[in-house]
């Protein structure tokens, strides 16, 4: 198992777990669910990528800030599968905001990150009202013994309003990101597969000396707009006609791995 | 029914225990206990040594004979009640994968004290075929305060995880509690199974390690509604040949081992294991 260098750049393909147990769009084959997450990461990890995310993303609509033991066991399942089969380094991520529950998963099958919605201040995004989590997510991952697990924060997140801290920039975010313990923070676009801006991630670096992600909307063709950043997750731009929902195009996945590999070494 | 009078003398059936799980008749299940999870007080903070112990334990079982195994996060002392927090639940599902994954045994899960919701939810993630619930209905006193079953939760969530094959095994009278009013047995039993959806019932006595009261297992086996009987506690190589008489399986854990925090002794297991199966054959 490679452990995650924040500090090189990296390019975190995305595997979007398919519907879970007991959530709406559940079709009852969880052992194919769990085939479909392993042969994904596997191509991911052969394509050339640097590292994945796991994501529970079609347990839409998604819960806000807490799911029930199904998703936190079913997604052990998958992470400890995964574990076995590559050896990039893996994040967690559960929606909507399930950062303790995240935290969990990544402990059990010892992946090296989580990806965390509202780790600080507040927004409206679809699922409803989310605060600030670092609190007490920073102490639970103290309680596990668990520091090695590196959380990258997004700040002002896609599929939301920031309208109540409108008086808060996004350097400001990040800054308080970092001084809440953050390894990292994340900059989006305003929805899945939409480009983050390239002015806010130069205003980010400037202030904060932490690794900044980009978080949403990265392309073969935009991923130089984004050349200062340390690491770009993917998943929409590699799918079949772009889209979350489809299966893994090949063809996407090499012209991401050769964009990602004129700049970065 | 389980038994039938002729005069003054009570013979019982033999229950067939769900036959597409449990090959042998009068199965044991032998109990894999989890040393303390992360996050628990006596948590020695390596997952790794957590893992390899169950997986130890677990070949020690498989070795000496056992028919099934069954994990429970044994070593988070003091429990919670209800609820058990989500890393409880990830690391349970992590180590009952893997322990599906190396051993063909049927295996069940057990969350102390009394999360059958998450019980249910790692062995549909783990592919686990049975939980053990202590307080699947009624109140009692336990040494984790007043607990409630909630097998009107635990049933509804089985069906909305599209798990129903998964039996539940729930505690009649379980160790460590009192009943908060006492109540006929045979009462309690119909409500167990015909009201919270029973798949079998557990007689225990009233500690780990200690054995049942031989007559509460005869009440319990004549009142069990055709359900099969598990004995829960302090079954052990001088007692076996006699408690099978009555009961139609068993869950074997410090029997197997020296003292309860040291690994199974594959001796143990077969001494008590060949005790059953002579007696079966």
């Amino acid at each position: 198992m490679t452990p995650l260098n924040l500090l090189s750049r990296q390019l975190i393909g995305m595997v979007h777990v398919r519907a879970l147990p007991g959530t709406p769009r559940d079709k009852g084959y969880f052992e194919k669910v769990i085939e479909t997450a392993v042969h994904e990461a596997v191509t991911l990890e052969k394509a050339g990528f640097t590292a994945i995310l796991l994501e529970n993303m079609h347990d839409v609509p998604y819960l806000k800030t807490k799911v029930g033991p199904e998703i936190t066991a079913s997604m052990a399942v998958i992470a400890q599968e995964v574990r076995e089969k590559i050896s990039l380094p893996m994040g967690i991520q559960i929606l909507a905001g399930a950062n303790e529950e995240a935290l969990s998963v990544a402990v059990a099958s010892q992946a090296q990150f989580i990806r965390v919605e509202g780790f600080v201040f507040s927004h409206i995004a679809d699922e409803g009202f989310i605060d600030s989590c670092a609190g007490k997510l920073m102490r639970l991952r103290k309680e596990l013994g668990a520091e090695k697990i590196k959380i990258l924060a997004d700040i002002k997140k896609k599929h939301s309003s920031h309208a109540v801290t409108a008086d808060i920039s996004i350097s400001e975010t990040a800054q308080a990101a970092e001084f809440f313990g953050a390894d990292g923070v994340i900059l989006t676009g305003h929805a899945t597969g939409s480009a983050a801006s390239a002015g806010e991630l130069t205003e980010v670096l400037s202030r904060v000396n932490l690794p900044v992600w980009i978080g949403s909307g990265i392309t073969a063709n935009n991923i130089s707009n984004y050349i200062k950043a340390q690491g770009w997750i993917v998943g929409s731009s590699l799918k079949k006609d772009n889209h979350w929902d489809n299966p893994l195009n090949p063809e996407s996945l090499k012209r991401m791995v050769s964009s990602f590999l004129s700049f970065s070494i | 029914m389980g038994f039938f009078l002729t005069g003054d003398k009570v013979f019982y059936f033999s229950i067939q225990l769900h036959p597409q799980m449990f090959k042998q008749p009068k199965p044991i299940i032998g109990m894999l206990h989890c040393p303390a999870l992360p996050g628990s007080p006596n948590y020695a903070n390596s997952l790794e040594n957590i893992y390899q112990f169950v997986l130890n334990d677990a070949s020690a079982l498989a070795a000496g004979g056992v028919d099934a195994l069954m994990i429970e996060n044994y070593g988070d002392l003091p429990f919670f009640p209800d609820s058990v927090p989500s890393p409880t639940v990830a690391c349970l599902a992590s180590i009952a994968r893997k322990i599906k994954k190396s051993f063909s045994l049927p295996l069940g899960i057990n969350v102390l004290r009394n999360d059958g919701i998450s019980a249910l939810a790692i062995a549909n993630a783990a592919r686990a075929q049975f939980v053990r619930i202590n307080i699947l209905t009624g109140a009692r006193l336990t040494d984790q305060g007043i607990i409630n079953g909630k097998a009107h939760e635990v049933l509804r969530f089985r069906n909305r995880i599209g798990a129903r094959t998964i039996k539940i095994f729930a505690d009649i009278s379980v160790k460590y509690s009192s009943p908060l009013a006492p109540r006929h047995l045979k009462n309690e039993i119909e409500e167990t199974v015909h009201r919270s959806g029973a798949d079998g019932l557990i007689v225990s006595g009233e500690a780990t390690g200690k054995p049942v009261d031989l007559k509460t297992l005869q009440e319990v086996k004549t009142f069990c509604e055709g359900k099969p009987i598990w004995i829960g506690s302090g079954a052990n190589s001088q007692n076996i040949l006699e408690l099978s008489q009555y009961a139609d399986g068993f869950i074997i854990g410090s029997a197997f081992k020296p003292s309860l925090d040291a690994p199974i002794e594959v001796n143990r297991v077969k001494e008590i294991c060949s005790k059953l199966n002579r007696s079966a054959q």
